[in-house]
């Protein structure tokens, strides 16, 4: 066996302490279940293991290497890569495992709780896995670290034939998709010899893709086969068939869980995958996305397609769980703008550039925000709805502003996050993704004279267009709730007590609040993350001239 | 912090915290609501005074000399800016989110454009919340809870010097809106609150990609982010002035001058795109609509003013000019003979503010100083003259819930007082000289006619068509009076019970708007006075984008002259 | 190409064993045993479905559970096996060098959710045969 390698997997598993942790305690849950029943202590004991894996994932140093050779060598063969971007990801992946973990606490019953929290442990594991894969092995099995114990979710706490069918469907359509994405993973295997992801766009695009302007006719297939496969987690349109049919199937919570954690995953993969997070060794800095101008014109129709796709079906919606799958089938589709934006961008900036902001750390501020608002558009739902009284339809939550108005406030603040109303997160997500629509330059040197920057705006317009569309199904939802009457005869909902779930909606207003306000909180983080710095000890100043 | 300052920033603060006190009151204790808000009202109303009058006996230095020498036309130049230092008093340091090298800042300030619209602002609220006083019963907190945040909006619109605070507060200004209409507004409220808002938010995400479309531009030729907009003007300036830049810019400011114009023409509204604002009126509650017309419109035309001619001068002038100024005037006279065609006299209003803000549009377009100013005073003196006739209209339907010219007649016998309250305010609609219409419509028709003048041998048809909708605009005001007041006494059902002259808390929501009517009529110059030198601001903006224009037509022209004279030999 | 037969003697060896042993347990439960016929016993699946007659026959839950287990277990033992390939270079210096290498926990590792897996399916009672 190569050393280097050996060296590099041991230098490895201190990078995935949390995520053992969390597989350890998901051990615990099943086998720990079967002495005891209980939601309150096995809930308990799953929120302690994020809480704890937070702690360890906070208090982590980032690993500093030597020397630029060892960091190097280190990113070139290590399964696990664990740069900043990759802790911020894991961060949101154990947020988002708490709330979710708080919204399931009651809408589980004692039998099923230990089965249900463990598997969510694991699917939380398998997302912070995801996060620091550099291997296109490692990254696989992360991917179905999330997908295999969806499939158990989804069947666990119902029996109704549309929770089966929606299980069913979801299973189908994953492995088809886990299998797209391992034919695109064999072409890029083929193509460079290695399974490693630098390595990869290292063999396959070379140190600089702009001027090696031809492209392979495989390597296309095979990011076409990885944009397909991981299309699928992120809702993408055409693979976004199963999304209301499945949210409608299953629990809110579940519902909540398959709106935010595929999508993290395949946008963090497809980031990955595509090489759009550059590594910054100091003197030398990562190289350009592989093939430049197709996958980004792919990723360009891609996004297009889905948001408006997205958001025409959204229209038609009066089931609200269908309305809030079609509308993250549209927040897929503005999170795409960052994807096909990012070749275009970060290639052009260089260690001395000016804007720090690219499309990945917009990428990486909307997936916060959109977790947030749609977790608790989800957990508003979850909270308001009983065995007697379910929310389903719109019209279900007529008059609520006179019944619950504070939950009303609630919901309304998530629908007007999700619309992309300033002073939410929402607003910022979509406002530094257009900035980065902007930010690509027209170059007339480049092979298509400079019209790359007209198109780009040409897609921030269709985003924004997009945006005003979706203001009025979201705004339906407003209307049902403070401008309708409750309707006679009916009992108003009740007040929802005080349960897990409601702090779960709490937690993800702060959220939303938070962000819109002070944006900077998270954005600058984000921003620092996406220059891919790579922690190297300080060099002699001479070693460093003469790497310059 | 100095004083002026702390002013600027309870300025929004206070309604702010108004709106959390009476949100968590609960619906139950309306008088004590109530009381608040008038007290609200009446301190930001004192607060916006002393602003302005702080504003007015401020010694703006440099200001005045800067351009008359300098190829650079200068800059907007904030006062009282929270967050500045010594140094650099027109800036400030209070970030809201930064991006690499530049950052979006928490930038307030005030200047001559905005510090009258600021009061004007201020000046509303206090009628708004009077006029709601018996009408609205039901969910009082939340209702006073939404006009609080909608006063915080607005002004903060105005206050705003960061393009993107400045978008914030335009698009969340829509919100509270969208509530007062769809809650407590008339039969077809829901409808008419989506409309707008829909209608509103198309423009506005539009307006925002324009926003960052100059923020980039800017970056990218400078390499300087700045997200303020004095430094913008600035940078767009000095980038025009230098001939090598001119191709890319022609592009950058085509593509920014239609994305926000989308937005706030939309805003203002410019005629094909008025649809949403004769129903939004007609559907609002009468504090809806008195916030409405009063400042909400204004700040389409107050954005055209601050942002778009500042940052595409040359696009406003050969674009915007021709294209703008055609829809203002079809839209004068559309909207006169809209109005006269009404039978609901909110409805009449409403087209009456489309066609009075075509002329504020006309005047502001005339890209002359004149013009600027006229429409900045037109501005004002719609927000009082349209605020007072919503009121008076919103009174006559508290009575007897109807607003049909049709149902009434000889009224003035019954209210003889209320009767000369509506003759004044449509007089002062009208711009009868001596009351404040007179002012602006007179500079917005001297700006107009001055712009077609300097064209040689051009029909002044833009002036001919404002003084046209002019006289429309006595023509249907008039006949409405005569319908209403004067007459055969016809009035409607009112089941019985005795029918008041005016009230004295409708009496304290009309007169001190009717007062200031009266004031600006008769001595606008402190007003003037004090926008006069950043008008000029944009003014010179403007007068350099002329020069830029005809030394390129001259240019042109010469190159042809010689095409044609290589062709003859 | 250099080939020793000598390398395969023991599997030839097995191989021999495994026949013969195939062969010996056929017949010598004849010769010895006890032979009482009945029909039951007479069925190629003692206790087991009869393999002749309707392809749409109801199959009892309880074989799909056995058959999945078989396949889990089965299968994931069947990743011994590379794993055994690639630790064979390693354990042949010695089996203290081997305590150091990653690859020997990860085995371990490996076993030990094995054995939750297991202990799992014990404690949910999939071993009952209900």
């Amino acid at each position: 066996m190569n050393p280097l390698t050996t060296e590099s997997i041991l230098h490895s598993f201190p990078l995935i302490i949390p995520e053992a942790l969390l597989c350890l305690v998901a051990c615990v849950l099943f086998l720990g279940g079967t002495f005891r029943p209980g939601r309150h202590l096995w809930g308990s004991v799953a929120f302690l293991a994020l809480v704890v894996a937070q702690i360890v994932v906070s208090t982590t140093p980032p690993r500093a290497f030597a020397s630029s050779e060892a960091a190097r060598s280190a990113l070139f063969s290590a399964p696990i890569w664990l740069d900043s971007y990759g802790v911020l990801i894991k961060t949101l992946a154990l947020v988002g495992g708490m709330i979710l973990v708080l919204l399931s606490w009651n809408e589980i019953d004692d039998h099923h709780a230990p089965e249900y929290h463990g598997c969510l442990l694991t699917i939380i594991a398998g997302l912070c896995f995801t996060a620091g894969a550099n291997d296109l092995v490692t990254l696989f099995l992360a991917l179905e670290l999330i997908s295999i114990p969806t499939y158990v979710l989804l069947y666990l706490p119902r029996v109704e034939a549309t929770a089966q069918e929606a299980a069913l469907k979801y299973f189908l359509l994953s492995i088809f998709s886990s299998a797209l994405l391992l034919f695109g993973f064999s072409y890029l295997y083929g193509l460079s010899g290695t399974t490693n992801l630098h390595g990869i766009i290292d063999a396959v695009a070379g140190q600089d893709l702009l001027e090696a302007r031809v492209v392979p006719g495989t390597l296309i297939v095979a990011v076409f086969m990885v944009v397909a496969g991981l299309g699928f987690k992120i809702t993408a349109v055409p693979f976004h068939y199963y999304a209301a049919d499945v949210y409608q199937g299953t629990t809110t919570p579940c519902a909540a869980l398959l709106a935010y954690v595929p999508k993290v995953a395949g946008f963090v993969a497809l980031v990955r995958v595509l090489g759009f997070l550059p590594y910054n060794l100091g003197a030398e800095r990562g190289f350009g996305p592989m093939a430049t101008s197709q996958v980004s014109m792919l990723l360009w129709i891609l996004a297009a397609v889905t948001m408006t796709t997205g958001n025409i079906l959204a229209l038609w919606q009066t089931n609200l769980k269908r309305l809030l799958a079609y509308s993250s089938v549209a927040h897929a589709g503005y999170m795409l703008i960052g994807l096909a934006v990012a070749p275009h961008i970060n290639f052009r900036t260089g260690p001395t550039a000016l804007i720090r902001a690219g499309s990945v750390d917009a990428i990486l501020f909307y997936l916060a925000a959109y977790g947030a608002m749609t977790i608790g558009a989800f957990a508003v739902l979850a909270c308001l709805s009983s065995r007697e009284r379910p929310v389903e339809e719109i019209k279900d939550l007529e008059g609520l502003s006179r019944s619950n108005p504070g939950i009303a406030l609630l919901l309304a603040l998530f629908l007007f996050s999700l619309l992309g109303m300033p002073l939410t997160a929402g607003f910022w997500g979509k406002a530094l993704l257009f900035l980065s629509a902007f930010m690509v330059e027209s170059d007339p040197t480049a092979l298509d004279g400079g019209s790359v920057a007209r198109w780009f705006r040409i897609l921030a317009i269709i985003g924004a267009i997009n945006a005003a569309i979706a203001g009025y199904y979201y705004l339906r939802v407003i209307a049902a709730m403070y401008l309708l009457e409750p309707r006679p005869g009916e009992k108003p909902l009740p007040r929802p007590k005080l349960s897990p779930a409601l702090v779960a909606v709490f937690a993800c207003a702060a959220i939303t609040l938070l962000l819109g306000v002070i944006p900077s909180l998270l954005s600058n983080r984000a921003q620092k993350a996406a220059e891919g710095k790579v922690p190297v000890a300080t060099l002699p100043v001479e070693q460093q001239q003469a790497e310059r | 912090m100095t004083f002026d300052q702390h002013l600027v920033l309870w300025l929004l603060g206070l309604p702010l915290l108004a709106a959390v006190v009476i949100a968590s009151l609960g619906p139950q204790r309306g008088i004590l609501i109530r009381r608040i808000s008038v007290g609200v009202s009446l301190l930001s109303l004192a607060m916006a005074l002393l602003l302005a009058v702080r504003f007015a006996n401020l010694e703006r230095a440099g200001l005045h000399d800067t351009g008359s020498t300098s190829v650079l036309p200068g800059t907007f130049a904030p006062e009282f800016v929270p967050g500045s230092t010594v140094a650099s008093p027109h800036s400030t340091n209070w970030t809201i989110l930064s991006l690499g090298p530049g950052s979006i800042h928490f930038y307030l300030g005030v200047d001559g454009l905005s510090i009258w619209l600021i009061v004007l602002t201020a000046l509303l609220l206090l009628p708004c919340v009077l006029v709601s006083w018996t009408h609205v019963t039901e969910r009082v907190n939340e209702f006073y809870a939404w006009l609080m945040i909608l006063q915080v909006c607005m002004i903060g619109v105005f206050l705003s010097f960061d393009i993107l605070l400045f978008y914030v507060f335009f698009e969340v200004s829509l919100v509270p809106l969208f509530f007062m209409i769809g809650i407590w507004g008339g039969p077809e409220r829901q409808y008419a609150a989506r409309k707008f808002f829909v209608y509103t938010l198309t423009g506005s995400m539009l307006t925002l990609l324009g926003m960052l479309w100059v923020v980039l531009a800017c970056h990218q030729q400078t390499k300087v982010l700045t997200f303020s907009i004095p430094q913008l003007v600035q940078l767009v300036q000095s980038q025009l002035a230098d001939p090598t830049t001119r191709p890319f810019w022609s592009t950058v400011q085509l593509g920014v001058f239609l994305l926000l114009t989308a937005g706030f023409a939309i805003k203002v509204p410019l005629m094909p795109f008025h649809t949403w604002l004769p129903l939004a009126h007609v559907e609002a509650p009468t504090a809806g609509s008195v916030a409405l017309a009063g400042v909400l419109l204004k700040v389409g035309a107050y954005g055209f003013l601050r942002l778009c001619i500042p940052l595409a001068p040359d696009v406003s002038l050969s674009l915007g000019l021709p294209l703008l100024t055609g829809l203002a005037a079809a839209g004068v006279i559309y909207g006169a003979f809209t109005a006269f065609a009404q039978d609901d006299i909110k409805r009449l209003v409403a087209y009456s503010s489309v066609s009075h803000l075509g002329l504020c549009m006309l005047g502001m377009f005339s890209l002359t100083a004149v013009g600027l100013s006229g429409s900045l005073m037109q501005m004002i003196n719609h927000g009082l003259s349209t605020g007072l006739l919503f009121l008076l209209v919103g009174m006559l339907y508290e009575r007897y819930h109807t607003r049909k010219i049709s149902d009434f007649g000889g009224m003035a016998t019954r209210m003889p007082l209320y009767a000369c309250c509506l003759v004044f305010t449509c007089l002062s609609s009208v711009g009868l000289p001596g009351l404040n219409g007179f002012v602006g419509e007179v500079m917005c028709i001297f700006g107009i006619a001055r712009h077609e003048w300097s064209i040689a041998g051009r029909f002044p048809i833009l002036a001919v068509a404002a003084c046209t909708g002019l006289i429309l605009g006595a023509w249907y005001l008039f006949t409405m009076l005569r319908g209403v007041l004067f007459g055969p006494v016809k009035e409607p059902e009112h089941h019985g019970h005795a029918i008041p002259d005016m009230l004295p808390r409708e009496w304290a929501a009309v007169a001190p708007l009717a007062l200031v009517c009266v004031l600006i009529g008769f001595y606008p110059q402190p007003i003037l006075r004090t926008m006069e030198p950043d008008v000029q601001t944009v003014a010179r903006i403007t007068s350099l984008a002329r020069t830029r224009a005809s030394e390129q037509a001259n240019a042109e022209g010469t190159s042809v002259a010689v095409q044609d004279e290589t062709e003859k030999r | 190409m250099d080939f020793a037969l000598s390398t395969y003697y023991p599997i030839f060896l097995f191989l021999a064993f495994l026949i013969l042993f195939a062969i010996a347990g056929t017949i010598v439960p004849h010769l010895v045993g006890p032979q009482r016929i009945t029909p039951v016993k007479q069925m190629p699946y003692e206790s087991g479905m009869d393999p002749i007659g309707d392809a749409r026959k109801r199959y009892d839950v309880k074989f799909y559970l056995i058959a999945i287990l078989f396949l889990v277990f089965d299968v994931e033992l069947l990743f011994l096996y590379p794993w055994a390939v690639s630790a064979y270079e390693l354990f042949s210096e010695g089996a203290l060098t081997a305590l150091k290498e990653p690859i020997f926990w990860e085995v371990l590792v490996f076993l030990a959710t094995l054995a939750v897996a297991y202990l799992y399916a014990w404690r949910r009672g999939v071993f009952k045969w209900r």
